[in-house]
């Protein structure tokens, strides 16, 4: 039996949808006064949404991030912290 | 938990990092390749060991932090209003079934 591609399309959409909504959700809370680059990219917020729907904890993931972040800062921000000192 | 959600949790979770985890220019391949390796060996652990969330599972709690803290850090009520209509819709998507999840978790890493 032929997979559904009408279906399969639109299960995708959806996620794309839901991708979408979770971006601007985040870019939102980015907005606030916070360190460099903390805004995820749709690519990284999907793997993340694959993390969460199979039951990885939010807070520990959250954490997780950030402190990945703080012990390797992107290459960028390390070098705007050496011109400023 | 099963095999394969375990296989797909480490799937996903290395995707995430090889996104995250910088390159830097004075690095050699086998040290790129070390941090991304202690990188997920440290999220891994940290996502095993995590306890169960404090916070129960109510999508609408989660939204409620995340609304108070906008409407706390923003003079305009704009950005509020903007997170109520993306969360309206956002409750009416059948395939994100972890919502208050998803909600916790943004509000957690930008908080």
């Amino acid at each position: 039996m032929a997979p559904s591609q009408p279906q399969d399309a639109d299960k995708r959409q959806a996620a794309r949808e839901v991708i979408d909504i979770l971006h601007e959700i985040a870019t939102l809370l980015v907005a606030l006064p916070l360190p460099h680059n903390t805004q995820l990219n749709r690519q990284q917020l999907s793997y993340c949404v694959s993390l969460i729907e199979n039951g990885v904890n939010p807070e520990a993931l959250a954490n997780v991030i950030k402190e990945l972040r703080a012990q390797y800062p992107e290459p960028d921000a390390e070098e705007e912290g050496e011109e400023e000192t | 938990m099963s095999k394969s959600t375990e296989e797909r949790i480490d799937n996903a979770l290395w995707q995430l990092l090889e996104r995250t985890v910088p390159i830097y220019p004075e690095d050699d391949d086998e040290t790129a390749d070390q941090r991304l390796d202690d990188a997920f060996a440290f999220a891994r652990n940290a996502i095993a060991s995590a306890a169960d969330t404090a916070v129960g599972p109510d999508v609408h709690h989660a939204a409620d932090l995340i609304k108070r803290r906008l409407i706390r850090d923003n003079l305009s009520p704009e950005k509020a209003l903007k997170f109520s209509n993306l969360y309206s819709r956002l409750l009416s998507q059948p395939v994100l079934s972890q919502k208050w999840a998803m909600l916790y978790f943004l509000h957690s890493l930008t908080d």
